[in-house]
């Protein structure tokens, strides 16, 4: 396996806490009085936000509540997911 | 109600891309009666709340008037954090 850049390690890190925190809706959806469901989802909530913090001030927006630069919308400019410079 | 996020769900390195196949994977995404494009209208009812049911006449739709146009699919998939 290549190595991974930071960028892409922190891009993996911040995909696994958001796919845990989906899966723990879900879950939550058909057991709404899990309290250790509720615990599992808080804990890779706060994970995933802090990720994306960390990712969005490093390398560009990942939603667009995140745009910071008053010269241009880095949105549009940085690249998206399916763009060939991702990889 | 759609929120996008300029991150996929799983990294994702495509070695040798195939503009071919993918165009034929999609066009089989609407299929002779559209059923396939169950998978799409379950992917994006996951990823909603509960409570609102997406319609799905108008993925139907979609599929069935752009079933051959590979670019007006992605340009869809954006809104919907699909991966195709």
């Amino acid at each position: 396996m290549a190595m991974l850049s930071d960028k892409e390690k922190l891009m993996m890190k911040l995909q696994s806490a958001s796919f845990a925190m989906k899966e723990a809706e879900l879950f939550l959806d058909t057991h709404p009085t899990c309290r250790e469901g509720i615990e599992y989802f808080k804990k890779h909530k706060d994970l995933c936000n802090k990720l994306k913090a960390e990712y969005a001030e490093k390398y560009g927006p990942i939603t667009t509540d995140q745009q910071t630069s008053d010269k241009k919308w880095s949105w549009v400019t940085s690249p998206f997911p399916w763009e060939r410079s991702i990889d | 109600m759609w929120q996008y996020e300029k991150k996929l769900q799983y990294p994702v390195k495509i070695k040798t891309p195939n503009p071919a196949l993918a165009r034929i994977i999609i066009s089989q995404l609407g299929g002779a009666s559209c059923k396939n494009i169950y998978s799409l209208y379950y992917y994006i009812k996951q990823n909603s709340l509960p409570v609102i049911c997406v319609n799905r006449q108008a993925c139907f739709l979609f599929t069935v008037l752009y079933k051959s146009d590979h670019n007006v699919l992605c340009k869809y998939t954006k809104y919907t954090q699909c991966v195709i």
